[in-house]
């Protein structure tokens, strides 16, 4: 018995893997070309899985207030926001995405990741519930497990399954939280939050909104499904990344309860990391601005959706059940499902592979994020590309 | 899959009693989850034996809680291994 052991998995999935001669999950991107190209493997690629929305991480303004930032200000914080980490730019990117949403409070986080995982560890403690999607992210699973409140998953994008859960709690003690997705990151799919908010209401819990993947891309103002679904009044907290629609790196946590300002002082993964560095807040200040004033990245970003959903769903592949910015085709078989990857690659398309455990409901994907970024003949090439597997 | 009485009889039953009661419906559940030939009894490990991942885990723990209305948090599966933990932790929440 070793203590490495338990890491022999993963050894054997290396192992599925070396017949194709390239390992999919971290891929070496040796030089990126713009937000839709990059040379990966020697190989000129369409990136067709970054997440990237609006495309906005090559944008020249931001690219000049990233450099103006790391001029002015050095390289990084060395610091804890609770420390020394704090400096103007940290505090007014706060104050613009309070004001961005209409909220009274806001605060980032060093990631996304923190900023999730973060918050589902703070807002709910002991004697508290916590009801969260099945399929939410491994950021709120990782986080709820620290909480100390008790974790109840109901059945994805289900709100009759989380009103029969929410009614077995009857009278008891304590507060509920009750956590989803605007849309979900695997799939696509968009969380019900009418429904949602409705049962929030009812059953008197507080409803927290994961924007990841829906900040920038759904509602009129691209505030997120929140914004879409007309609920951003229920929403206590939404949370969200810079790593996406905003290109850079970084997570907030938004809410018109005061009180967010003093659960800055209990949320670890707030307190115990360096704070962002001046660049990225620099380039993240620039590209909310971007978002706010080019609604029309979000009206290209849907019609590339549209395109590619459309094109896919005529192939007759299995992907997710609506149009959305993420696009996965699914199979039962993951030995086919990497196959096709590697095809796909091979055709200078770059997809994400998702096999399970990390994928929901025992699925492999092959997960496309389209962007705005790309042009009708990018998208025309994607689709080209899964034509050719098959099936 | 509906229980065969309403949940509130299961309450009404004493412990000792409910673990034999409650053990058949368990295995009935877990078996759901086994894909190969497998007779599943009480001394059934959940991942030593039947090889479930965590997530297939968390997907039993939903059955579980329809099948006997009940809530069911996460955080009691850090003790459970084996049918015979699952059921006596059922068996301690139709209790409380």
């Amino acid at each position: 018995m070793s203590l490495f052991d338990k890491f022999s998995q993963f050894a054997e999935l290396k192992q599925r893997f070396e017949n194709g001669g390239i390992l999919p999950f971290g891929v070496v991107t040796e030089k990126i070309l713009s937000p839709t190209e990059a040379i990966v493997n020697g190989q000129k690629v369409i990136l067709a899985g970054t997440n990237n929305y609006l495309g906005l991480t090559f944008d020249p303004e931001a690219i000049t207030a990233a450099q103006e930032a790391v001029s002015e200000n050095g390289t990084g914080t060395t610091g804890s926001r609770m420390a020394n980490g704090t400096f103007a730019d940290h505090i007014r990117l706060e104050q613009e995405l309070a004001e961005f949403f209409g909220t009274r409070a806001a605060i980032i986080f060093s990631t996304g990741y923190a900023a999730t995982m973060g918050t589902s560890a703070t807002l709910a403690g002991p004697g508290d519930v916590i009801m969260l999607d099945a399929d939410s992210h491994a950021s709120i699973y990782d986080g709820v497990r620290l909480s100390g409140a008790e974790i109840i998953r109901f059945r994805h994008n289900d709100p009759s399954d989380l009103e029969k859960r929410l009614r077995r709690l009857k009278n008891r003690d304590g507060d509920t939280l009750i956590i989803v997705e605007g849309i979900y990151s695997m799939l696509g799919d968009v969380a019900p939050l009418a429904d949602i908010a409705a049962l929030k209401r009812e059953y008197g819990a507080y409803l927290l909104v994961d924007e990841a993947h829906s900040m920038g891309v759904m509602g009129d103002k691209g505030r997120g499904a929140a914004e879409a679904a007309g609920i951003e009044a229920d929403a206590d907290f939404l949370v969200g990344t810079f790593s996406k629609s905003l290109g850079s790196i970084g997570g907030y946590c938004v809410s018109n309860h005061a009180e967010l300002e003093l659960i800055r002082f209990a949320t670890r993964a707030y307190i115990f990391t360096a704070s962002a560095s001046p660049s990225v807040i620099a380039s993240t200040r620039t590209t909310l601005r971007l978002l706010r004033e080019r609604p029309e990245l979000q009206q290209k970003l849907w019609k590339n959706a549209r395109h590619l959903y459309a094109e896919l769903k005529a192939l007759g592949f299995d992907i997710g059940p609506q149009v959305s910015p993420v696009v996965a085709v699914r199979s039962t078989d993951s030995d086919k499902a990497i196959r096709w990857w590697e095809e796909l690659f091979a055709l200078g398309i770059f997809v994400n592979l998702v096999i399970p455990p990390a994928s929901p409901a025992g699925y492999s994907l092959l997960r496309c994020s389209i962007s705005a970024a790309h042009s009708e003949a990018e998208v025309r090439q994607i689709v080209a590309a899964y034509a050719t597997l098959e099936q | 899959m509906a229980p065969d009485k309403p949940a509130e009889t299961w309450k009404s039953i004493d412990l000792n009693t409910n673990y034999d009661q409650v053990l058949p419906k368990i295995v009935t559940i877990v078996t759901t989850f086994v894909k190969d030939e497998m007779t599943v009894d009480q001394d059934t490990g959940l991942q030593a034996d039947i090889r479930m991942a965590s997530l297939q885990v968390m997907e039993l723990v939903l059955e579980v809680e329809d099948e006997f209305d009940i809530s069911f948090p996460l955080n009691r599966l850090a003790d459970i291994h084996t049918v015979r933990d699952l059921t006596q932790e059922v068996v301690i929440v139709l209790n409380q």
